[in-house]
């Protein structure tokens, strides 16, 4: 048993420690939001915020993750006018959709430290995986949301 | 279905994000339509936005308040087919597209009802192909229909009854009924004679840009995979397969069975490639951690040593003696004997796995009296088919509940995990039960690879460098193992159709031509991945009339409009002969074909229509790719070009040309460094590390996309760009380096060319 805070919220959670936290919070919290691509970090499917860095939560072991604060795709878009989403919406990004949230988290990350990214940037921050290879309406969304946010 | 787990899950997860997103993760199916009544789709796709509404026919349903429902009998794998199947629908039905909903039909209707839903299928690029006239039918039917019943309401003729916006209207008097007014009135109305469907020209919905339907709850993260799908009681298992060929041997349960969470170890034999072992616990991560643990010891059976060397060993020895010939005009052997100049080159392709984001899964419930799947599935057919089967149920009790697929290529739910599910929920005594793959179980057993594949071309080419021979020799998997041979040609040669697919109407004009195919045969279970046979026979005949090209020291573009020219009308579908020579004209355009280009810099170009041998239409499509080459040989796609058929119409053009985009990074994986191999039967790829797709940096940024409009419905539009990326691309290289590769990936070979 142990503690996290996730989404502003204290919860105990019943696992082992050693459990990454992308299983407690599909799995044991029923966020499912938060999506399985790879279970070894290299996509970005399960991409949360821990303590507003954008991280990869399949490798993440929960019981480490005490006092953190974990923010997932649920908190984000639960903002009905959250920039990035609505970007999402308004470009159209997303096909099959799947990796979406990993991207609209690790989106949403970098236009927060660096609201104007040029497409140099984007290239580095940007590094998730999409298997339809919607990475130009994930460019274009990211553009559409730079330009909302600075408009507030 | 309000029981105390759905009613703690929502507790939690209110407390969690609290607000309305708390809704969207409350699965209470019965209130589904509440919480989702604005919406275009249900978050749940196998469940309509809104219960209720006269059913007009199968496909269209209309409710009081004027809503229109489309039940849609293909999947939704991110192509937009819940947008651009009701656009073909309402093209006709003159109803407020503002108003319009989908939902993923009830395949298990298609078992009393045959019509409407007789092709669950979501494949081949078909869903327009094979539905539209059908749709636009539907859509004209239930248009007159509504018609009649207002007609009948009014005491006028039906002639003068118009239906717009969602309502009938007489224009003399002035009145005016909404859908959902004579909707109960419409549905018990039979026609007398089936009304005309439109014809191109008068389209206003077809060939417009719509937002698609699932992008919202999509970009909201509320859209349910199979993988998202949570039960009242369900438990998770993790599975392992038996290496290709071998089979379970025995397991050691005593060992894990004190671990946390462990319910249960389950054999699962007799379901082909997917037999192996499941073990079941109370969440994910614990049933994969035991498994982990668990001792199982495989019979490795006769393929233990076999490597995929092995596999070309045997394909190249097929290529060194004479093969089935389904095409053979002319005298080869005796016009390359009189040949200037002999140009010949072998090529090879390894398997390619799908790898769609979200890992195969399946979640079943199997009691004695009926069987329920969640699931994303390209072919719901099979799934309830085959679960009949595995359960002695009817295929009546048999309920697929079809889920937003997170990817589909080909694989789509289509080997094995449901027949998995299916097997450990029968162990579990009508407890619901998840199976879900590791990312290293699906790469290592996709169980439907891109099959493997070689050929061999040799021409002669004359003193003007045209050919005056062609002999193609294949030795491939067919992706349909199993499945019966066709018989091509005057020598009714046995052929699987797509390892002859392109070939058996050359567009490249030759007096002389053989074509030889062996249809081989291994441990390895194939199966269709995007673009299917024409992947790998683009790849050979566009590299080799490249080299053809640069042998006759002729532009290669220039040089394939001589070839198409020299070809007989006869030798292309649909009297495409003049838009291949259109094709290669624009894409020269809109490429800057020929304009000077720095060194280490070239472009390549490639083309295809698509053509099957079982004739179902073509798609034409030219790319040219502009590639930069370092010195030291690291490789970057600047620029891509396509022109692509657009024949009379695209459906939904948004969808489309997101689409096309989407395949050229799919593709550009393969091209740079994706293959699967394997050393002594078994896969040597295992995750995104090692079978590591483009990510966006690697995509480029400079892509035109252009349409051609010609005089036909074209094929499709999921895979037909697909084919041209690697020959384009390793022509381009060859221009920029002068190397010249015929194995993929790139990552394979040297580039450097300082």
């Amino acid at each position: 048993m142990f503690a996290l805070k996730i989404n502003g919220t204290d919860v105990d959670v019943d696992a082992e420690a050693d459990t990454p936290l992308l299983w407690i919070l599909r799995d044991t919290l029923g966020l499912t939001g938060t999506k399985f691509g790879c279970g070894a970090g290299l996509c970005g499917a399960c991409t949360v915020h821990v303590d507003g860095q954008p991280m990869r939560s399949c490798t993440l072991q929960a019981g480490k993750l005490a006092g953190r604060e974990i923010t997932t795709i649920e908190r984000i878009v639960a903002d009905k006018n959250h920039p990035v989403m609505v970007a999402w919406i308004e470009e159209q990004v997303p096909q099959c959709g799947y990796c979406q949230a990993g991207q609209i988290m690790v989106a949403t990350a970098l236009l927060k430290k660096n609201p104007n990214p040029t497409d140099a940037d984007v290239d580095r921050e940007m590094t998730n995986i999409c298997r339809c290879g919607t990475y130009t309406e994930i460019r274009n969304g990211i553009r559409k949301a730079s330009a909302l946010m600075s408009k507030g | 279905m309000a029981t105390d787990l759905d009613r703690r899950e929502f507790l939690v997860t209110t407390a969690i994000v609290g607000g309305g997103m708390a809704l969207s993760l409350h699965w209470n199916e019965a209130n589904a339509a509440e919480t989702f009544a604005g919406g275009r789709v249900n978050a749940k796709p196998w469940l309509p936005p809104v219960e209720g509404g006269v059913e007009i026919d199968p496909w269209i349903v209309i409710g009081s308040d004027d809503r229109v429902l489309i039940r849609i009998n293909q999947s939704e794998l991110g192509q937009g087919v819940m947008t651009s199947n009701p656009m073909m629908i309402c093209e006709e039905l003159g109803c407020d597209w503002s108003k319009v909903q989908s939902v993923l039909c009830d395949p298990n209707r298609a078992l009393h009802d045959k019509s409407p839903y007789n092709r669950l299928r979501t494949g081949a690029s078909s869903s327009v192909r094979l539905g539209r006239v059908a749709y636009q039918q539907a859509g004209a039917s239930a248009r007159e229909r509504l018609k009649t019943a207002a007609a009948q309401e009014w005491n006028v003729p039906v002639g003068e009854v118009e239906a717009s916006n969602g309502v009938l209207s007489h224009k003399t008097t002035g009145r005016a009924l909404r859908f959902g007014e004579v909707a109960a009135k419409a549905a018990v109305i039979k026609l007398d004679k089936e009304p005309a469907i439109k014809t191109p020209e008068a389209y206003s919905l077809i060939g417009t840009r719509v937002r698609r339907f699932d992008v919202e709850v999509k970009a909201r993260a509320e859209a349910v995979y199979g993988i998202d799908v949570r039960l009242p009681g369900m438990v998770y298992a993790a599975v392992k397969q038996a290496p290709y060929g071998g089979a379970l041997k025995s397991f050691d349960f005593d060992v894990i069975k004190n671990k946390p969470g462990v319910i249960a170890a389950v054999p699962m034999e007799g379901i082909g490639t997917a037999s192996g072992v499941a073990v079941v616990a109370d969440s994910w991560w614990r049933a994969k951690s035991a498994l982990d643990a668990l001792p199982i010891t495989w019979d490795r059976g006769a393929n233990a040593g076999t490597s995929s060397k092995d596999f070309f060993s045997e394909f190249r020895a097929h290529l060194d003696q004479r093969g089935p010939v389904p095409v053979d005009e002319g005298d080869v052997e005796r016009a390359l004997a009189g040949a200037t100049k002999i140009v010949e080159a072998e090529y090879e392709l390894s398997h390619q796995a799908h790898a769609p984001m979200e890992p195969p899964n399946c979640t079943a419930q199997v009691s004695a009296d009926r069987a329920d799947l969640w699931f994303g599935t390209q072919a719901p057919d099979v799934a309830t088919r085959v679960t009949a089967q595995l359960t002695g149920l009817s295929p009546e009790k048999v309920f697929v509940h079809n889920c937003f697929s997170g990817g589909g290529f080909g694989r789509g739910g289509l080997h094995g995990e449901f027949q998995q599910a299916v097997t450990v929920a029968k162990a579990m005594g009508g407890r619901p039960v998840k199976v879900l793959w590791s990312r290293e179980e699906d790469i290592s057993h996709d169980n439907g690879f891109h099959p493997m594949g070689m050929a061999r071309i040799t021409a002669g080419l004359g003193p003007d460098g045209m050919p005056v021979a062609i002999w193609v020799r294949i030795a491939g998997n067919d992706e349909a193992q199993g499945t019966p041979l066709i018989e091509f040609g005057k020598n009714k040669a046995k052929v699987a159709h797509q390892l002859l697919r392109g070939f058996h109407l050359f567009p490249y004009g030759t007096p002389n031509l053989r074509v030889e195919v062996n249809t081989m045969k291994t441990m390895v279970p194939p199966g269709a991945w995007r673009s299917t046979g024409s992947y790998a026979n683009v790849f050979y005949l566009e590299s080799f009339v490249d080299e053809l090209a640069h042998a006759a020291g002729k532009d290669p573009i220039g040089y394939r409009q001589d070839l198409v020219r020299a070809a007989s009308p006869t030798s292309f579908e649909n009297n495409a002969q003049a838009d291949w020579l259109k094709a290669l004209d624009a894409v020269a355009e809109k490429s800057g074909w020929g304009r000077k280009l720095p060194k280490g810099t070239g472009m390549g170009v490639a083309i295809d229509d698509r053509k099957s041998v079982e004739p179902r239409g073509i798609a034409l499509v030219a790319l040219a790719a502009t590639v930069s080459v370092t010195p030291s040989g690291t490789v970057t796609v600047d620029r891509l070009d396509i022109v692509h058929d657009q024949g009379h119409a695209l459906v939904n053009p948004e969808a489309a040309e997101r689409q096309i985009r989407g395949m050229l990074a799919w593709s550009l994986g393969p091209v740079l460094r994706q293959k699967i191999t394997l050393r002594d039967g078994v896969v040597e790829q295992s995750n995104f590390h090692n079978y590591e797709p483009v990510r966006m940096s690697e995509f480029p940024r400079n892509l035109t996309l252009n349409f051609i409009k010609t005089d036909r419905w074209i094929s499709g539009i999921g895979e037909e760009v697909v084919p041209l990326v690697a020959p384009a691309i390793l022509n381009a290289i060859h221009a920029a380096t002068g190397k010249r590769f015929r194995s993929l990936p790139l990552s394979d070979h040297d580039l450097s060319w300082a």
